[in-house]
């Protein structure tokens, strides 16, 4: 998890200029990101190698419209649905991918294709690491 | 100056943002095609004339190592320069990039500054992205 606190920071700052500040004393009920108002977009990406597991990126809609604009320079109406779930997509892809690209495994780790899912788990997560931008919350999960 | 440009990557916001990155960088009358894995990219390099390929690894259908090696086999195809931009940054993964003929390799996330850097340094300064550097508008995604 350390290497992924490093890299939604780095990944959130360079691509979608968004400023994060993790939360780490904070669960994700208590969070409140999954409140009735909000929609909250799901990825989800498998990994392999040295570490099986999968993980997620948790982000309101509204939040990723704004990163989406952000990350392609477009104004809000031309951000269709298919580039808010994309946006989603590769968020997570990228913070996965620089997150293992710190770990000291000399195997690669491989990722798979990041995917659009509609809930959790049942049994929860093992990890959970909440995210707090300008915007809202988001969140990060891992099981592994 | 100008070039026809293939963006290989299945995430669509990814090839937006390469489009916009280049069009900052000075290459504004560029053709852009656009494929979402390696195969499309093959169907996309009979068709037409690339003056130079950059390519995600992770891809379904044929990913971006497959596509290299695809072309390298290919009398056609295989002087085009190709760009690997991934999130993978172990070294041997890295390195099988260019073992593999790969002309350059950004790691995302990156600054659209080291994408202009790459390109220029395999296809030459741009007429129009000589104040790249200067401006706001290209510094901004």
């Amino acid at each position: 998890m350390t290497q992924m606190k490093a890299s939604i920071s780095e990944v959130m700052e360079t691509m979608f200029f968004y400023p994060v500040e993790l939360k780490e004393e904070l669960g994700l009920e208590e969070s409140g990101l999954f409140q009735a108002e909000n929609k909250v977009i799901i990825a989800a990406i498998d990994f392999s190698g040295p570490l099986n597991g999968r993980i997620f990126l948790m982000i309101p809609e509204d939040v990723l419209g704004l990163m989406a604009e952000n990350l392609m320079g477009l104004e809000t109406e031309k951000i269709s649905t298919a580039l808010v779930t994309g946006t989603a997509q590769e968020a997570l892809n990228m913070i996965a991918g620089n997150a293992f690209s710190k770990t000291p495994f000399d195997v690669p780790v491989d990722l798979g294709v990041p995917e659009i899912i509609t809930a959790l788990p049942d049994k929860g997560l093992d990890q959970i690491l909440m995210v707090e931008t300008m915007d809202g919350m988001m969140a990060l999960g891992c099981d592994i | 100056m100008s070039f026809s440009i293939l963006l290989v990557d299945d995430s669509l916001p990814m090839r937006s943002v390469l489009k916009k990155t280049f069009k900052a960088a000075g290459y504004s009358t560029s053709d852009f095609f656009e494929a979402a894995n390696g195969q499309e990219a093959l169907e996309v390099l009979k068709n037409n004339w690339i003056d130079i390929v950059l390519t995600d690894f992770t891809m379904p259908v044929m990913d971006g190592l497959k596509l290299l090696q695809e072309m390298k086999k290919d009398d056609l195809f295989r002087e085009i320069p190709v760009v690997v931009i991934t999130t993978e940054g172990n070294q041997k993964r890295v390195d099988s990039f260019f073992e593999n003929g790969a002309a350059g390799y950004i790691k995302k996330p990156f600054t659209p500054e080291q994408v202009r850097d790459i390109i220029i340094s395999i296809m030459g300064e741009s007429d129009e992205g000589e104040d790249f550097d200067d401006s706001d508008e290209g510094l901004d995604f």
